[in-house]
């Protein structure tokens, strides 16, 4: 199955989500997939960053409070390398400063948890278009 | 006294003194040598005439009005005897009419004349028939007296006899009036030489009369003349003396002085008051004071027996050395003569080092300059005075010394020596200042501390305040207090509480305390605590002294604390609420966020052409099972919410921790942390709040895993362990293996709002503990061997009486 996802995906947009909780992980991909959009979900920003998917990842859903690196310092880190992904923040966590910081540096959306289906949709479209 | 008669006059009127005669009365030798030359006169007279002729002179006296010593060598001593003190008035003679008249008188016929019947008396029974009498003239042509010849037959003078009276007359006045020079001369020596006598007995008197000894010496000091009372008082003898040295007699430790001052007299200087010890024939000494001058040559000196007066001051001195204080006598010009031998005991500097100015060294050298200022002061103004100064004792050590002096004078006024007395008055001196420094200190200590004080006589009502309950009450130091003044202060409300308190104190003699408040002119409010201590003054009247604290700071500082514990609860509470409510937050939303995740695709999945019936089936099936988690994190986190006041009931620890554990399970499984669990079997309940104590418990295990963040290389083992705590307790640990904590900071993290997170509030440790506290137990840290640390609390087990407070708190809660 995941052999012909995969090669499906060739001609889809390749999302990235990358979060530490299981159910994200879980149910995100699916509703990506309906989307339309490959996807590849990591449960951490190490991985992520290790990964062989890290050049054609079209777009990033990042959670922003991980254990290790967190999803800001990860978006440092590809600003630092100049490897610009649009990148849509999911959080439960409220906090203002993390969002105004993560728009400083160049998210393209914030999303709280939990967040609607089209919330995420017109998010996506928002980071694809650019 | 300056004699100056040559010792033989001397000599002679001491001899005329001793046989106690008159200046011997001889005839005058130049009587006799006029009688001689006039009885030669007559003789050439008579042997000269031719015929038998009787001649004679009658000298009259200095006022030519009596005959005096009539020289008649032919006639008998009953011629001269009779003619001796005739009156020339008397006229009995020719001799008298020839003086009245200064002419010759002639008589050629003495039965003749009836004037001379008188005459005629002495005249006829020798035989005498003429006489004729020629008047002797001085060179100034007085009437010396008369040159008279009696004939035996009535003739008249022949020419040859006048002109041998003539010539003989001359000599004749020369003679007396030589003869009479010679008397007046005489007489006159006599006269002086009686009133030199006069006055050299007198000053004799004085010489033998003296008490004190009078010497005459030569300029090497040999006796020369003593007065007696050299035998008086030294019992010498005039022989012992006279001729032998002054060192015969000397005190062999005066020799060298006395010595030198003869030199000084010999060269012409005057002693005053020198004194020196003479030996007594007895073998004694006495104390001679001597004044002496020097004079052509000789030495002459006058001393007093001062043997007593010595022995007085030798009493004085005994007397002086004894009274137990330091006791000196100074001179007129400042330096010292005499210290009493306390003060030499004392100081331990001997008479040598301390006399003239050598005294000053005993004294500190920061005192000694206004010490010499005020003596200097003294000296000239002549008032007596005193000052304080350090004197060093023989040790040592300085002490702080009264030095007064008073001086004192002679008759007329003139100081003659400086009295003094130096007291220790260190002791006292050390309390002064100590009681200074005290009072200095109560003072700052009433200004610091807001404390004023009062006494108040309830009879009299005399209040006196201290400066600080001027302060207090914001009055001008020093008005007059009185109850009036104080009214004016007090709270309105607390007039009542003031006039009974008043009452109270008057008629009663207790001691008392009372609060009240003051209204400040700006319209603030002061509050008052006095303590008041009655007692009896020194006339045995009832007095209160008291203490008044402001304490108005403490009430506001004790509101503001309680204010701020209250708050701080709230905070805590809050904040726990607030840690609480963000890990439900972060516990609900992910399953909720899984569930509208699920629920949405799950809803694409059906609607898509064709629908994904397995997809759609996995995605209801997960997000029925995230409602499912959320429910049970709830239904979990209910109970933190419920208790609200710390409720103790008989807890099974093991099982509250499980709660806890199962509450942040899935947090410290995304920090990666792997928990561990040993939790003792058998383990007795425990007396506590649950909720509280799961508050504790999560608290630490969050700690215990922020600690591992940034652990790599090694598993981030946190490991849970519940065991019985000797005796009666239970203990719970929780060790880390993260950074650790030093040893001697392991106190530092229960510091109030202490964090080493960055965006922490940190209050968990601190209230933590207080927790515990509540509990009766203990929460504490240790760093581990390895690495990390561990974070322990412990609670005391349940006993009856809990049980039976938890069946109560039961009861609470159900009612």
């Amino acid at each position: 199955m995941d052999l012909g996802r995969e090669s499906y995906d060739l001609q889809r947009a390749l999302v990235a989500v990358v979060d530490d909780d299981q159910s994200v992980r879980e149910s995100l991909p699916d509703l990506l997939n309906e989307f339309g959009f490959a996807t590849k979900a990591f449960s951490s920003a190490e991985d992520f960053l290790a990964s062989s998917s890290l050049e054609q990842t079209r777009c990033l859903i990042l959670d922003v409070a991980m254990p290790g690196m967190t999803g800001l310092e990860l978006q440092r880190e590809l600003n630092d390398r100049e490897h610009r992904i649009p990148i849509i923040f999911i959080t439960a966590q409220k906090d203002r400063a993390v969002r105004d910081e993560a728009f400083e540096q160049g998210a393209v959306s914030f999303l709280f948890k939990p967040f609607s289906d089209t919330a995420l949709l017109e998010a996506l479209n928002k980071a694809v278009q650019d | 006294m300056n004699a100056s008669y040559p010792e033989s006059q001397v000599a002679c009127a001491k001899r005329a003194g001793e046989e106690g005669t008159q200046v011997p009365v001889e005839p005058a030798p130049e009587h006799d040598q006029l009688a001689n030359v006039l009885e030669f006169l007559c003789r050439a007279m008579e042997d000269e005439s031719v015929d038998r002729v009787i001649a004679c002179i009658h000298p009259l006296n200095e006022d030519a009005t009596m005959f005096r010593g009539t020289v008649a060598p032919s006639l008998d001593n009953s011629y001269r005897e009779s003619t001796d003190g005739v009156l020339v008035s008397s006229m009995t003679g020719p001799c008298c009419q020839a003086v009245a008249t200064r002419q010759t008188a002639v008589v050629p016929d003495l039965t003749a004349d009836p004037k001379w019947v008188k005459f005629r008396e002495f005249a006829d029974p020798l035989g005498i028939r003429s006489a004729w009498s020629t008047p002797i003239f001085s060179s100034e042509g007085n009437v010396l007296g008369t040159f008279a010849h009696y004939y035996f037959e009535a003739r008249d003078p022949s020419p040859r006899d006048e002109r041998m009276v003539r010539l003989l007359s001359r000599a004749a006045a020369v003679a007396i009036e030589r003869g009479r020079a010679e008397a007046a001369l005489r007489e006159l020596n006599e006269t002086l030489e009686q009133r030199v006598q006069a006055e050299t007995r007198e000053r004799l008197q004085i010489w033998n009369v003296s008490l004190d000894l009078l010497v005459i010496a030569s300029l090497n000091g040999k006796y020369l003349s003593v007065n007696p009372a050299w035998t008086a008082i030294l019992g010498w003898s005039e022989e012992d003396l006279l001729g032998k040295s002054y060192q015969w007699l000397l005190h062999p430790d005066d020799q060298e002085r006395t010595g030198a001052e003869l030199e000084r007299l010999a060269h012409g200087h005057k002693t005053l008051r020198f004194e020196n010890r003479l030996r007594a024939k007895d073998g004694s000494y006495h104390w001679i004071a001597w004044n002496a001058a020097s004079d052509r040559g000789r030495i002459y000196g006058m001393g007093r027996d001062i043997t007593e007066r010595k022995q007085a001051e030798e009493t004085l001195r005994h007397v002086i050395d004894t009274i137990p204080t330091l006791a000196w006598c100074n001179l007129p010009d400042g330096t010292n003569e005499f210290l009493n031998r306390n003060w030499h005991e004392y100081t331990g500097l001997s008479p040598n080092e301390s006399y003239g100015w050598g005294w000053q060294a005993a004294f500190h050298p920061e005192d000694l300059p206004a010490l010499m200022e005020k003596w200097k002061g003294m000296l000239i103004s002549g008032e007596p005075g005193e000052i304080e100064a350090r004197l060093r004792r023989s040790d040592g050590v300085y002490r702080w010394f009264l030095i007064r002096a008073e001086p004192f004078r002679d008759e007329t006024g003139n100081i003659l020596r400086w009295y003094g007395t130096s007291t220790d008055i260190d002791d006292r001196k050390r309390a002064e200042e100590e009681l200074r420094r005290n009072e200095a200190f109560l003072a700052e200590g009433q200004r610091l501390s807001l404390t004023g004080s009062f006494s108040w006589k309830t009879v009299t009502n005399e209040i006196t305040w201290s400066e600080q309950l001027y302060r207090l009450y914001e009055f001008e130091i020093g008005v007059p207090v009185t109850l009036e003044l104080i009214r004016s202060r007090v709270h309105p409300e607390d007039l009542t509480l003031l006039e009974k308190m008043v009452e109270q104190a008057q008629n009663r003699h207790n001691d008392f305390e009372w609060h009240h408040r003051l209204v400040m002119p700006d319209n603030s409010i002061k509050y008052l605590h006095a303590v008041a201590h009655a007692r009896q003054d020194q006339n045995g009247q009832l007095e209160y002294i008291a203490t008044v604290q402001d304490v108005t700071q403490q009430r506001s500082s004790e509101e503001a604390l309680a204010k701020a514990r209250l708050e701080l609860a709230q905070v805590a509470r809050v904040m726990s609420l607030a840690t609480l409510t963000a890990s439900i937050a972060h516990e609900v939303n992910q399953p909720l966020a899984g569930i509208v995740t699920n629920a949405s695709t799950c809803l694409r999945m059906l609607s898509s052409n064709p629908p994904n019936i397995e997809g759609a089936r996995e995605t209801a099936r997960r997000t029925i099972r995230d409602g499912n988690r959320a429910s049970d994190v709830i239904t979990r986190l209910r109970t933190l919410f419920s208790k609200k006041d710390a409720a103790f009931e008989a807890l099974d620890l093991n099982k509250a921790a499980r709660e806890v554990i199962a509450l942040c399970l899935s947090e410290l499984q995304r920090n990666r942390v792997v928990l561990r669990t040993e939790l003792g079997s058998d383990l007795p309940a425990v007396s506590g709040d649950r909720v509280q104590l799961q508050q504790v418990m999560l608290n630490l295990l969050r700690n215990g895993s922020e600690a591992m963040h940034a652990v790599d290389d090694r598993a981030r083992e946190l490991l849970i362990r519940t065991e019985r705590d000797a005796p009666d307790s239970v203990r719970i640990s929780v060790k880390d293996v993260g950074v650790g904590l030093e040893a001697h900071a392991l106190e530092k993290p229960f510091a109030a709002f202490y964090t080493t997170k960055a965006d922490g509030m940190g209050i968990g440790l601190s209230i933590s503990r207080s927790i515990i506290e509540g509990h009766h137990g203990r929460l504490w840290a240790m760093p581990n061997d390895g690495p990390g640390a561990t974070f322990c609390f412990s609670i005391p087990c349940t006993s009856k009486s809990s049980t039976s407070k938890g069946n109560k708190a039961a009861e609470r809660d159900a009612a």
